[in-house]
């Protein structure tokens, strides 16, 4: 292994620029990871633009980057999780880079059917919509709905949400040339997110709501759902006739806004933290 | 965190069922044009940089 590599900095200017630096060594419980591609992130702009000495920044030097996939080139101490030679992906910091280091923990598995140049573009994704259906309470069989979801997030939690099993998946979208590709992978009803969602959302539930709304979404304030006793949607109204039913918790309590988006906070603080 | 990942997920991305959507795929030495693409808001979905590492 040499001991220098090409990294991605930021911090100094407006643009990105390629220096030799040194070779990160793993610490206890790290991994070193040979990155054979990188994907650009929501994060990685807002840090080049606060590095930048031209324009008021820090003007510290750090190499950029969160995603990335690659191989396992080295083990630090106390690393039971990985072996070298392990195809892998992730998201952490100064990932634009020959070499990064990474906390065992906090690396993914890269099926060998995914090559490099795809995965890497997913562990943000994979990772936010994973956190926020989990958080929300997802169980397969139930009807969820992505908001936003032309977003690159989005469109891996409409697939996402389908593969774990969700009976439906409603998708809006402010952004009408992206309702094919929304639908071509997995959205089976695409709304219209200029209009009124909640009337969208009951319209086409007959007027039972969806059981989740991903956390994430709430969290960013544009979940469609009014908040409890504003409009229509406020808490014990819709209430299923029915009366509760069994785990579904949502649907106990009323498949309105007020429950569905009680699961924001958590879910939110997954999106930042693997986005800041 | 990552160790509350479904034992679902990773099968389901093996099987391509959940694919990223991807802007465009350039070598590093392309870098230049990327900063530029993000701050123009014209990139549908992640830009993608090929390491090349030796």
């Amino acid at each position: 292994m040499t001991a220098t590599m090409r990294a991605v900095l930021s911090g100094r200017g407006p643009d990105w620029g390629i220096a030799e630096v040194p070779v990160p060594e793993p610490a206890a419980n790290e991994v070193l990871i040979r990155v054979s591609a990188v994907a650009t992130n929501n994060a990685d702009l807002p840090m080049l633009r606060e590095a930048d000495p031209d324009a008021g920044g820090h003007g510290r030097e750090f190499v950029a980057g969160y995603e990335y996939a690659g191989d396992v080139v080295g083990i630090g101490a106390g690393v039971t999780a990985w072996q070298v030679g392990d195809l892998v992906m992730g998201s952490v910091p100064s990932s634009f880079a020959e070499y990064v280091v990474a906390d065992q923990r906090f690396v993914l598995p890269r099926p060998e059917s995914v090559a490099p140049e795809i995965a890497c573009a997913l562990p943000t994704g994979l990772l936010t919509e994973h956190g926020a259906l989990t958080r929300a309470g997802f169980a397969s069989g139930q009807s969820v709905l992505i908001t936003g979801a032309s977003s690159g997030i989005g469109l891996i939690g409409v697939q996402l949400a389908k593969a774990l099993g969700a009976s439906r998946v409603i998708a809006t979208t402010r952004s009408p040339h992206q309702r094919e590709l929304i639908s071509s992978l997995g959205a089976d009803v695409v709304l219209d997110g200029e209009m009124d969602l909640a009337g969208q959302v009951m319209a086409v539930t007959d007027g039972r709501g969806a059981d989740l709304c991903p956390g994430s979404r709430c969290g960013r304030g544009v979940c469609p759902m009014p908040a409890r006793g504003r409009g229509g949607w406020a808490r014990g109204q819709h209430r299923p006739s029915g009366g509760p039913r069994g785990h579904d918790r949502h649907r106990q309590s009323g498949p309105t806004a007020t429950s569905l988006c009680t699961a924001s906070p958590s879910g939110s603080a997954v999106t930042r933290r693997w986005r800041a | 965190m990552i160790a509350g990942l479904s034992p679902a997920v990773i099968p389901a991305v093996a099987r391509g069922e959940i694919t990223p959507v991807i802007d465009r795929t350039l070598p590093l030495s392309d870098l230049g044009w990327v900063a530029d693409r993000l701050r123009s808001g014209d990139a549908l979905g992640k830009i993608v940089l090929t390491m090349g590492s030796a």
